[in-house]
């Protein structure tokens, strides 16, 4: 009885699925179980001058009646611009996120805390740090992209047009 | 005045200076080995390492130690650093081979940096007692 529920336990905490994506020169992975789907840039409107507030937010991108806010995920991370060719559809919240390529999916055994050095913005942006190949991999944490209150001022600023809805609808 | 009997201390070489940590804050002193960048807004942290599993930071100190220099680090001196009731594992990385060293703590002048917490007088030099607390970027004004 003991040894099967040790077993189970080890089962479980053998894998954490993640999809590894990149931007510019860096790797990072997401939860698989945060991403709906992943798309190339085909579809993507530009929100036209969008308020200085949301500058991580340029586009919209609409699926199945839904429409996503793309943030770009080099001004998230306060990179440099590079060259984006897919986004991810977050399942959560109304969300894409354009990375630049899609390394693949794959299992991390554990997620290791972000050292308490690091006490910047990194602190909301990962949710800790995986050793994959060698590699230190930071886990992003889906849920920092935008914010409730940024979502609701971009439902504000930039209301679904009536014919959409009544598309959508 | 001293502050206290001798104590040990570990010097370390930045640029064209040395410093020096307690030698109870330092854990090991290691090679140069990969470091992993990735975005982020701490100032003077540059990534991380991996030493056997254990993912630790690196502070690296040198700008705000040995200035607008950007001397070659050969070595990574791996200390402890406080956060609240937790401790951490840094690597700092230095420019040269460090010395254990047992010597008074002299008070520290009024006119020396914060992060400075004391002295020690060496035969051919004073040295600087570094509290890595206390280190930060506007440290370097």
């Amino acid at each position: 009885m003991r040894l099967a529920r040790q077993k189970k336990r080890v089962q479980r905490s053998l894998g954490f699925p993640v999809i590894l994506f990149t931007i510019g020169d860096n790797i990072f992975a997401i939860g698989a179980s945060a991403v709906n789907e992943i798309q190339s840039l085909q579809g993507m409107e530009s929100l036209g001058s969008s308020p200085r507030q949301f500058g991580k937010v340029r586009h919209t991108l609409t699926r199945e009646g839904r429409r996503y806010w793309v943030v770009d995920g080099n001004i998230h991370f306060g990179m440099m611009p590079t060259r984006s060719t897919r986004v991810l559809l977050l399942g959560s919240h109304p969300i894409a996120v354009k990375v630049d390529g899609i390394v693949r999916m794959t299992e991390i055994p554990r997620v290791h805390p972000l050292p308490q050095a690091f006490h910047g913005e990194e602190r909301s942006w990962y949710l800790g740090l995986a050793l994959i190949d060698g590699l230190v991999v930071p886990v992003v944490n889906p849920e920092t992209f935008l914010s409730h209150y940024d979502m609701s001022s971009l439902e504000q600023s930039f209301p679904v047009p009536a014919e959409a809805q009544r598309v959508g609808a | 005045m001293t502050l206290a009997a001798n104590s040990s201390f570990v010097l370390f070489p930045l640029g064209g200076k040395r410093f020096a940590l307690p030698a109870e804050n330092v854990t090991e002193l290691a090679r140069m080995d990969t470091l992993h960048a990735f975005p982020s807004t701490t100032p003077l942290v540059s990534g991380v390492l991996v030493r056997r599993g254990e993912v630790v930071p690196v502070f690296d100190v040198a700008q705000v130690l040995a200035g607008r220099d950007n001397p070659a680090r050969k070595f990574y001196l791996i200390a402890r650093r406080r956060f609240g009731s937790a401790v951490e594992r840094t690597a700092i990385p230095v420019t040269g081979d460090c010395e254990l060293t047992n010597s008074e703590l002299l008070p520290r002048t009024g006119d020396l940096a914060a992060y400075v917490t004391g002295l020690l007088s060496l035969p051919d030099e004073i040295v600087e007692v570094i509290d890595l607390e206390k280190l930060s970027p506007e440290a370097a004004a």
